[in-house]
């Protein structure tokens, strides 16, 4: 699967994940009164949304690769950071909202149209930069969190925008969460897309076997390769494989291969690599029988 | 004490001054809403003489709460009723003088050339006195002076005997500053006050009414232009920035809304016909601001943009109402009412989704072996995307009877590569020359295909495939 596929596919991740968030916040919203506090209450809706959003795109990696292993591995551990983005976003938000309030309302009908919405906007904001976040802490990735927390800031703006000035526009519209929690979802996966790819030093495209066509973005420092499911890249199905063969690895505007398995050869263009090897553009990589492709966008 | 406090609007001023006392929140601090769940009311009680009522406890008070100021439910847990709070956390008073050209006129009202005689003179020896006898350390004063324009001659001073100098900056105004915006500097002042934490007062001394310049010189204003103050207006900013407003009549005539202004703030309004009632009132309004209590309770969960509080006060036959709102807006907002429970089903349809982008297959292997191009060269057009190694001998070139023909180029030849299948060891070959590379390195002359080699031709980047039967095969 090419990367504009699976981008495409990690931002219909988030409209279903805005789908799916809504019921759930919807009834956490109703039963408001039995919370004991702000706290708590913060605390659960920002849990709900972090864990639903965090599990769908954590299941993306996994979903795209058609591996199962990395599907419930990374939507369980997209559950988790997005429970503790959600948890510390949604906090976050809601003290910003309880202070911005404060300072910039005039009258209730100026506080209900501007002061209101832009706070919340801020708040989305926060909650947007920690779900975008926790998505790179997944995949232990400083540079994916950035980008995370690029897409998830500006998916949170306008995904938050979208719910304010709806519900303004709109009061009596009760889809006007369904459908800022939609362009939440859509914004962050879009945004993370596009994002990825301004950063991104380029792709490695699988040539042969069964991930054939697949493609994986230096949106991160490191890309491992091995037949263990520990790696970014698994090679499933492959002959002469180590678990841990070949690491790709971003060094400055540079992308290098590293050798890892010590009896497995790595070969770029056909020829060995000892240690490490710079790439250039349109090198063929090949680790047991893969091959790799390595590209710019 | 780091207090934020929450902007506040009045709905209903006082439900009565059912008995001769009185109770107002001065104001409502809603900081800890969030980590611990209370609010701070500060409430200035005061008897039928105007002095403030000590020694209650919270057995006088009950806190009721509600969504839409209609329907209030009682609040039970009352925490804590701190008296003179403010005095441990000090305040800050704007003191705003009166510079209208009235102002340098005799008590009586009489035209005078005698600085003493003057009224301006007599207030600003009563902030004198004010100033030397009822300050406390952590207090912070600022000074104003309001004509045609409104000026401020010290911000946030902490230590208020640096005011002595600074009453001497108020000079009298020529003709054309001698209006007296009363409306616009109250609400400039609220303004500039915003922007300061804690207890916020200000205590405005005027000898007459509202004189807007444009109103009544029929020129714009300055600075204002045609627009007009109303007091409703400059009641909400008051209110909204929290900050209370003491009004002191000094002089005959008397603005007929200011009374009112002060009072819907929290604050009060006094008559003063000379210095030394002067001087009384103002140790009056600091005295009565440090009487404060504070009352802290445990709010309830209002789903709800803001949250009505109000205070029901009890001491003897004495019963007293009053209430204020305080915003207690959330991220997500209100919830929709009732439930529409119909939307679970939405869970699962995302499931269903999702399900569905799992079985979706992206990309069939081909069957037989291939050639699959990735990148078609700069300004040269392919004409197929995939062609399948059926035959024997699969021609690449730029000429129509390529098999696979790459248009744009006039460098490439009619043949400019071709790849030979042979059956008996069944593998692919590719003859070219030097132009081609195969997985980035030059070809000499012929060399045999493996899967997933990479033919450049001239810039297009084309993908050889053993197909899914020579796959099976191996």
């Amino acid at each position: 699967m090419s990367t504009t596929v699976r981008r495409l596919i990690l931002i219909v991740l988030g409209v279903i994940a805005g789908v799916a968030a809504w019921p759930l916040i919807e009834l956490l919203l109703t039963y408001q009164r039995v919370f004991p506090s702000y706290f708590t209450f913060s605390l659960a809706q920002g849990i709900v949304f972090g864990a639903v959003l965090g599990a769908f795109y954590g299941s993306g990696e996994g979903l795209t690769s058609k591996e199962k292993g990395k599907i419930l591995n990374g939507a369980l551990t997209g559950l988790a950071t997005g429970i503790a983005g959600g948890a510390v976003g949604f906090l976050a938000g809601q003290a910003v909202l309880f202070l911005v309030i404060q300072y910039t309302f005039s009258s209730f009908r100026t506080h209900q149209l501007i002061a209101v919405p832009l706070a919340r906007i801020l708040g989305w904001l926060i909650l947007g930069i920690a779900i975008g976040v926790s998505e790179g802490l997944r995949a232990r990735s400083l540079k994916k969190s950035l980008v995370g927390a690029g897409g998830g800031a500006i998916g949170g703006i306008l995904g938050g925008a979208a719910i304010e000035y709806l519900r303004a526009l709109y009061p009596d519209l009760i889809y006007a969460r369904l459908v800022g929690f939609v362009l939440f979802g859509l914004f962050i996966g879009l945004f993370y897309a596009l994002l990825e790819r301004r950063v991104s030093l380029g792709v490695i495209r699988v040539l042969n076997g069964s991930r054939r066509g697949k493609e994986y973005s230096f949106a991160q420092n490191r890309l491992t390769v091995g037949s263990s499911h520990r790696n970014d890249i698994v090679l499933e199905g492959y002959s002469h494989v180590a678990p841990a063969h070949a690491t790709f690895r971003v060094k400055g505007k540079e992308v290098y291969i590293e050798k890892e398995a010590d009896k497995l050869p790595v070969l770029v263009n056909e020829v060995p690599v000892k240690k490490t090897k710079m790439l250039k553009y349109e090198d063929v990589i090949q680790t047991g029988s893969a091959k790799f492709f390595y590209k710019t966008e | 004490m780091k207090r934020f406090i929450y902007g506040i609007m009045v709905f209903t001023l006082i439900s009565g001054f059912l008995g001769a006392e009185s109770l107002s929140i001065a104001q409502i601090d809603a900081s800890s809403l969030l980590l611990s769940q209370e609010i701070d009311l500060y409430l200035s009680i005061t008897d039928d003489d105007g002095r403030s009522v000590e020694e209650l406890s919270l057995d006088n008070f009950s806190i009721f709460e509600s969504a839409d100021g209609d329907t209030y439910e009682e609040v039970p847990d009352l925490r804590d009723l701190e008296a003179k709070p403010n005095k441990v956390t000090g305040i800050h008073i704007l003191l705003l003088i009166d510079n209208s050209g009235s102002m340098y006129d005799t008590l009586s009202g009489a035209p005078t050339e005698t600085v003493p005689d003057m009224r301006i003179s007599h207030a600003k020896e009563a902030i004198r006195d004010f100033i030397d006898s009822s300050f406390n350390p952590r207090d912070v004063v600022s000074l104003g002076s309001f004509n045609t324009f409104l000026t401020f001659h010290s911000e946030a001073i902490k230590d208020p005997s640096a005011l002595e100098g600074l009453l001497n900056t108020i000079e009298e105004p020529e003709r054309e500053k001698s209006y007296t915006e009363l409306y616009h500097s109250l609400a400039d002042s609220a303004e500039k006050m915003a922007g300061y934490r804690g207890r916020k007062v200000v205590v405005v001394l005027s000898d007459g009414e509202d004189y807007p310049y444009y109103t009544h010189s029929g020129e714009a204003h300055p600075v204002y232009e045609t627009g007009v103050k109303s007091p409703e207006e400059v009641t909400r900013e008051y209110q909204t920035e929290g900050i209370t407003l003491y009004a002191i009549h000094f002089g005959l005539s008397k603005d007929e809304n200011l009374g009112q202004i002060a009072v819907d703030t929290g604050g009060n309004v006094y008559d003063a016909r000379n210095e030394a009632e002067l001087a009384r009132i103002y140790r009056d309004i600091k005295e009565k601001i440090e009487n404060e209590y504070r009352l802290t309770y445990r709010a309830a969960m209002v789903p709800s943009d803001r949250t009505f509080v109000r205070v029901d006060y009890r001491r003897g036959e004495e019963e007293v109402s009053t209430a204020r709102y305080y915003f207690t807006s959330t991220i997500f907002g209100t919830p929709a009412d009732p439930y529409p429970v119909l939307i679970l089903l939405l869970i699962a349809a995302a499931a269903l989704l999702w399900v569905l982008l799992l079985l979706l297959r992206y990309r069939k292997l081909n069957a037989d072996a291939a050639l699959s191009v990735l990148n078609a060269g700069y300004s040269t057009k392919v004409s197929s995307m995939t062609i399948p190694l059926t035959q024997n001998k699969t021609i690449i070139g730029g000429g129509d009877r390529a098999d696979l023909t790459i248009s744009g180029l006039p460098s490439l030849r009619p043949e400019h590569a071709t790849v030979v299948y042979d059956p008996k060891a069944r593998n692919y070959t590719l003859m070219g020359d030097s132009t081609i590379t195969v997985n980035n390195r030059r070809l000499a002359g012929t060399k045999r295909l493996s899967d997933g080699d990479v033919l450049n031709i001239e810039g297009t980047t084309i993908v050889f495939e053993a197909g899914e039967k020579q796959e099976k095969k191996k």
